[in-house]
């Protein structure tokens, strides 16, 4: 327990920390700004929790019919002793059949449960040092593994669908994703997403090999990933690089360093603790917990509905405080340094002076205004 | 988006009320569209799950794809329902005498038209098009046949929906915030909110509450094509479940339940279309669906005469041509927003893009040396303005007064509060002796002035076989057929 972890739980209250995910660490990087986002995140604090107790809870994000069709892609891919696996790997990374050999991770020491991810990680960690050491028989394919990677002092547990190891010695990322590949193309950013996602993994991956002294640059920064062929449910793999992903979180990550500097300026006794009854009900008063919240700066931006929780309650407070973040970003960038609604629309009426820094910009609106109103008189 | 749409939407924020911009439609809207409302099943790439359509309010048509296994009956409705469409414009035709540069031809009097809520529609139809119409050509039975025509037509709709200006399929959201603008942000657009804030219903104070209500969740209802995950989980899937262990009376179920699903989207696409045609359009819409209809035509020669449906991916060429149409019928439909559309004016001006002000002086007695050494007469005169110029010299400018006017950016000087713009008039003024007063204005005069059309000629593109290397060089002639674009059944 260091200090860190003692003000991140006194934030977070008694409740049980929700451990970081790839997809919450994918999500720092889509809004680095975003101080309460951050803070919430490395605190452990469940967002949609959060964000129901409030009255604003956010939209349901997975669909029973996606997961089960993800699940069914999956199966077809690794199913049938990986032979579509095998045949992918062999196209897209040059694998030698007599090279191939699997572990399937799931069940380390156990015959029926998932074992724990401890256990796993532990396995997952001697099978790829073995392997990039040359002293056991290579493992050329690695199913769910567990990788463990340190976000804020805190080991976060990661499981990437496959790894592969090369014969030449480099370790390759795979990832099975149910979004089609139409004619060559796929969604660009559901691409992203899932390179993000992967460029988690490899930083877990070169975490393991430079504890070993072993060089990290056996992870390579191409990644295989394995869609659905155009309108079928026949995998096809593109190899892709996740460079760009991989610096990006890397500096997302070191940035998290600055916690501790978010913590100081929160005053003492800020907690988000829902106060649940023995039911589990929150009894933490409402308007007590928004004031806590209140406390971190949030940077909304209306992308974040597609990736954080507490979406909704931010745009609503932005619009409470007549913010003009809830406008959009152009409206944002266009007027960059007025912060809010009601500043904007009286610099415009000359109802204040405006600033040094604000003069151009309100020339430009007062402008815009009478051009508009000439208009609505009819004489433009 | 402009400072001036920027200053709209915080005003809209701080009244509550969506702010009207352009009073003029740019789009034809046809008296008998066919409004389509697909939703696509969850997982699969581009699988339908139903579509509702129909030409009127009243009698929308729900179709139902069953939830696993084959599509082809559903498909075969929709082609029918499409086909039967298109084919209804196919009656009447007018001919257009040759001109110096095209033979005579022929144009439908009417083209058909289709409307969807958003993008996001539109975006489905071209994928569930490009699925359709590269099926096999193994099965030659009439349903078949008709499959993969509907994917023929589509694509046609959906190619021509990349073009500005064209209203052969018309996204319902898109054409709403060119007239309005509410105080949310664009990536929060969608038919119902939009609606909300447009036309906010008997009892709510504003827009704003309205749209509050709007979306709420559990009255809230996404325009699709995508389902949303609570819908998902809480109806679909165990009728999903249902289905596999009993079809015909989880069919029926689903069928209430789609119904009933997407009764208030059909009932907003309507609302919004009323209010959009209700709009008067320009002068320009009506040439552009002259255009329209002529592609129409085109296009019905190509699947009488030839048949082949686009390949999957354009080859560098053609590639490279579609794209060139697009710019330029982008900067033609831009050109013409700005010569009929006083909102659209303003707003460029606001940009830097035009230019309004008062004349200052007038030279109308200048010339210039023409080619052949004889003397032109090129008047010149000098705007003052307060708006934020970007005009560099050299550019070509009109007035929406007098089209065939040509002003050319001679030069600008910054002054402390106003611009002098100086400028020359090439084109438009009339003679020395009768001179066009409208285009050449005495001082004290207001003008306004955007940016002339650029005449577009389409570069010359070397033929197929001769793609140079670095474009990849002469395509194969043939793709084989291993491509997998055939529906898993």
């Amino acid at each position: 327990m260091n200090s860190l972890d003692t003000r991140l739980g006194t934030l977070r209250g008694p409740a049980r920390p929700l451990p970081h995910s790839a997809r919450t660490l994918a999500a720092l990087t889509a809004n680095p700004a975003c101080d309460r986002r951050s803070v919430i995140d490395a605190a452990g604090i469940d967002k949609d929790a959060l964000a129901t107790h409030l009255g604003t809870p956010g939209p349901v994000r997975k669909s029973q019919l996606a997961l089960r069709f993800g699940l069914a892609f999956e199966d077809r891919v690794l199913g049938r002793d990986h032979a579509e696996l095998v045949r992918l790997l062999r196209e897209t990374l040059g694998l030698d059949l007599a090279d191939v050999a699997y572990e399937d991770l799931n069940r380390v020491a156990t015959d029926q449960e998932r074992s724990t991810p401890t256990l796993r990680h532990i396995r997952t960690r001697s099978l790829i040092i073995s392997a990039a050491t040359g002293l056991a028989p290579p493992r050329t394919v690695l199913n769910h593994p567990v990788l463990r990677l340190p976000v804020a002092g805190h080991p976060v547990y990661l499981e990437p669908d496959v790894l592969a190891f090369h014969h030449d010695g480099t370790f390759h990322v795979v990832e099975i994703k149910s979004f089609p590949v139409i004619h060559g193309q796929a969604d660009p950013v559901s691409v992203n997403a899932a390179l993000t996602q992967a460029a988690a993994y490899i930083l877990a991956l070169r975490d393991i090999l430079a504890d070993e002294g072993l060089s990290p640059e056996c992870v390579s920064d191409d990644i295989v990933l394995i869609n659905p062929l155009n309108f079928t449910q026949r995998p096809t793999a593109t190899r892709q690089s996740a460079r760009r992903q991989v610096n990006s979180l890397r500096f997302h990550l070191d940035r998290l360093r600055r916690l501790p500097e978010l913590l100081d300026h929160l005053p003492t006794g800020t907690s988000l603790d829902l106060a649940p009854d023995p039911e589990g009900k929150p009894t933490r008063p409402r308007r007590d917990l928004a004031a806590s919240l209140a406390r971190l700066p949030a940077h909304y931006t209306p992308r974040c509905r597609h990736h954080c929780d507490l979406a909704v309650y931010c745009r609503d407070e932005a619009r409470s405080r007549n913010r003009t973040e809830a406008l959009g970003t152009a409206v944002r960038e266009d007027i960059a340094g007025i912060t809010t609604t009601t500043t904007a629309l009286a610099l415009v009426d000359g109802h204040i002076h405006p600033s040094d820094a604000q003069e151009d910009i309100t020339r430009a609106l007062r402008h815009a205004q009478r051009l508009y109103d000439d208009l609505q008189a009819g004489s433009a | 988006m402009s400072l001036l749409a920027s200053l709209l939407r915080l005003r809209a924020d701080a009244s509550g009320h969506a702010i009207r911009t352009s009073h003029v439609r740019h789009l034809h809207l046809s008296d008998q569209p066919l409004m389509m409302l697909p939703l696509k099943r969850t997982g699969p790439a581009a699988r339908p799950l139903a579509v509702m359509l129909g030409t009127s309010p009243l009698r929308p048509r729900l179709l139902i794809a069953p939830p696993s296994g084959s599509t082809a009956t559903m498909l075969t409705a929709l082609a029918k329902a499409v086909i039967g469409h298109v084919a209804s414009h196919h009656r009447a035709k007018e001919y257009l005498p040759a001109t110096a540069t095209r033979p005579e031809r022929a144009r439908y009097l009417d083209a058909p038209q289709l409307v969807v809520p958003n993008q996001q529609a539109v975006r489905f139809l071209r994928t569930l098009a490009s699925g359709l119409r590269l099926r096999r050509l193994d099965d030659q039975s009439p349903s078949a046949n008709s499959i993969r025509l509907l994917g023929q037509w589509l694509t046609h709709f959906t190619d021509r929906a990349q073009i500005p200006g064209s209203a052969a399929l018309v996204s319902l959201t898109d054409l709403l915030v060119m007239h309005w603008i509410t105080g949310q942000s664009p990536q929060d657009d969608d038919l119902a909110t939009l609606l909300a804030w447009i036309y906010p219903p008997f009892g709510s104070t504003d827009g704003r509450d309205a749209a509050r209500h709007a979306e709420a969740p559990d009255t809230y209802r996404g325009a699709g094509p995508d389902t949303d995950a609570a819908f998902d989980n809480e109806k679909l899937t165990p009728l999903v479940d249902a289905y596999a262990r009993d079809p015909t009376p989880a069919l029926q179920e689903l069928e209430k339940l789609l119904a009933a699903y997407l009764q208030p989207t059909w009932d907003r696409l309507w609302q919004a279309y009323a209010l959009l045609q209700a709009i008067p359009p320009t002068a320009s819409a009506g040439r552009r669906w002259a255009a329209e209809r002529a592609e129409f035509t085109d296009h019905t020669t190509h699947l009488d005469q030839d048949g082949r449906p686009r390949p999957a991916r354009d080859q560098a060429v053609s590639a490279a041509i579609s794209l060139e149409r697009r710019e330029a019928a982008r900067a033609a439909f831009n050109a013409d927003r700005a010569l009929e559309d006083p909102f659209v004016r303003v707003e460029l001006r606001t940009t830097g893009d035009a230019v309004g002000g008062t004349v200052i002086a007038v030279d109308d007695q200048h010339t210039i040396c023409g080619p052949g050494g004889r003397d032109m007469w090129r008047p010149r005169i000098t705007l003052s303005t307060q708006d934020p110029v970007h005009l560099e010299p050299g550019r070509l400018l009109t007035s929406h007064l007098h089209r065939t006017a040509r002003y050319q950016v001679r030069g600008l000087i910054a002054g402390p509060v106003d611009t002098l713009v100086e400028l020359e008039i090439t084109a438009g003024m009339g003679t020395v002796d009768r001179p066009n007063h409208t285009v050449l204005p005495s001082a004290g005069a207001f003008l306004v002035l955007t940016a002339a059309p650029e005449h577009f000629r389409m570069p010359a593109f070397p033929s197929r076989d001769q793609t140079p290397w670095t474009h990849g060089g002469p395509p194969p002639e043939h793709l084989g057929d291993g491509d997998g674009s055939q529906e898993e059944q």
